[in-house]
């Protein structure tokens, strides 16, 4: 086999996987099927629901879920923290609340120079258009924010947040390590912040794949 | 520069430190209970002596700002040193080509945005999306589900 035809044929194995969308797809399936945005916010705001108390590294391995040969963390992937400390666009984020982009795995102390985080913008009830956003949120059809129900210490004014998905500050992660942290992601809101994570990240159309064949 | 939202250090960057409550001895500290805590915070920070040493205890997001400045005083520090060797040079070969050195430095340095901050972008608004003209949607959160108490961030 030449080497054009290998890779042909290894472009064609990661054809399904590279670029898929069919999670973004079983998110909004999910959601629609809940009926009007009103149920949908109830089912989406229920207690641990997508988010939770943080996920303490202490008490984990206290109840046996992690051994001690396995790295300790501070943060995990998809944690809702506060610093004054992250930079967007060669500006001081201060006052703000973000959501870490970054794997998991890669916030293990040490392990990398600097972290990605992703800003929560709360929406606020006084918002003329806080309705039409809040519909937009639990579409999922949205492919710039993702919803995140409001959190205990918010005030009542908050009706829910928004993981903004349209940008990426960066923070270093010995900076990271003294962040305020608020709140950690449960099992499926971890599950869908890793979905809409991906398709910003890789997703495509046809038209693209046109382009790179034929142009 | 951008809107009025941003300031080159604005209300976080005068964070103005003033000595608090001070306890002698951690005895004293435990004693007085966690109420005693209340006046820290907004600059001011409290002081505990103990055997082991002298301790300051300062409020969450009083810390957050000096984290904060703290990366900003980093940042700058490349800069700072770039002009200082620069100058060093100017001293051992003060001819053209190192004068002309150390007034780049000192333009890469000016131009430097003056420590910017940014408190918060504009208002989120809808996307746009075609939306059920009949949705129902809560604007109080109280009246659905509530979401995980959350009440003392880790």
């Amino acid at each position: 086999m030449s080497a054009p035809a290998r890779l042909e044929a290894l472009e064609a194995a990661l054809r399904e996987f590279s670029h898929d969308d069919r999670a973004v797809g079983i998110v909004r399936e999910f959601a629609e099927k809940l009926g009007k945005t009103k149920q949908r916010q109830a089912v989406f705001n229920q207690s641990g629901a997508l988010v939770r108390l943080p996920i303490a590294y202490e008490a984990v391995r206290e109840q046996g879920i992690v051994c001690a040969e396995e790295d300790p963390f501070t943060f995990l992937q998809g944690d809702i923290i506060a610093t004054d400390a992250a930079y967007f666009l060669g500006e001081r984020l201060v006052n703000a609340r973000f959501v870490i982009a970054s794997s998991t795995c890669d916030l293990v102390p040490g392990r990398r120079e600097y972290a990605a985080l992703l800003r929560l913008t709360p929406v606020m009830a006084d918002n003329p258009r806080a309705k039409e956003v809040i519909g937009e949120l639990l579409s999922f059809r949205s492919i710039r924010r993702m919803y995140l129900p409001p959190l205990a210490d918010d005030s009542k004014q908050v009706v829910c947040h928004a993981i903004e998905f349209d940008g990426i500050a960066q923070i270093r992660t010995t900076d990271l390590q003294l962040a305020t942290r608020y709140a950690s992601l449960s099992l499926v809101g971890w599950r869908v912040f890793g979905t809409l994570v991906r398709n910003l990240m890789a997703r495509t159309g046809e038209a693209e794949v046109k382009l790179r064949t034929q142009a | 520069m951008h809107d009025a939202s941003i300031g080159t250090m604005g209300s976080q960057g005068t964070l103005a430190l003033k000595p608090g409550p001070a306890w002698p001895s951690f005895e004293q500290f435990r004693l007085a209970g966690a109420t005693a805590l209340a006046p820290i915070g907004s600059g001011v920070i409290g002081t505990l002596a103990t055997r082991s040493g002298r301790y300051r205890i300062v409020e969450e997001q009083d810390f957050q700002r000096l984290v904060g400045l703290a990366a900003d005083v980093e940042r700058l520090r490349g800069g700072l040193q770039l002009v200082a060797s620069a100058v060093q040079a100017v001293q051992l070969h003060p001819d053209g080509p190192t004068i002309e050195t150390l007034i780049r430095a000192v333009n890469v340095v000016g131009e430097l945005p003056s420590l910017p901050t940014r408190e918060q972008f504009s208002a989120i608004a809808p996307e746009g999306f075609d939306l059920d003209p009949d949705d129902e949607v809560s604007l109080d959160p109280g009246e659905l589900t509530e979401s995980p108490a959350l009440e003392n961030p880790a």
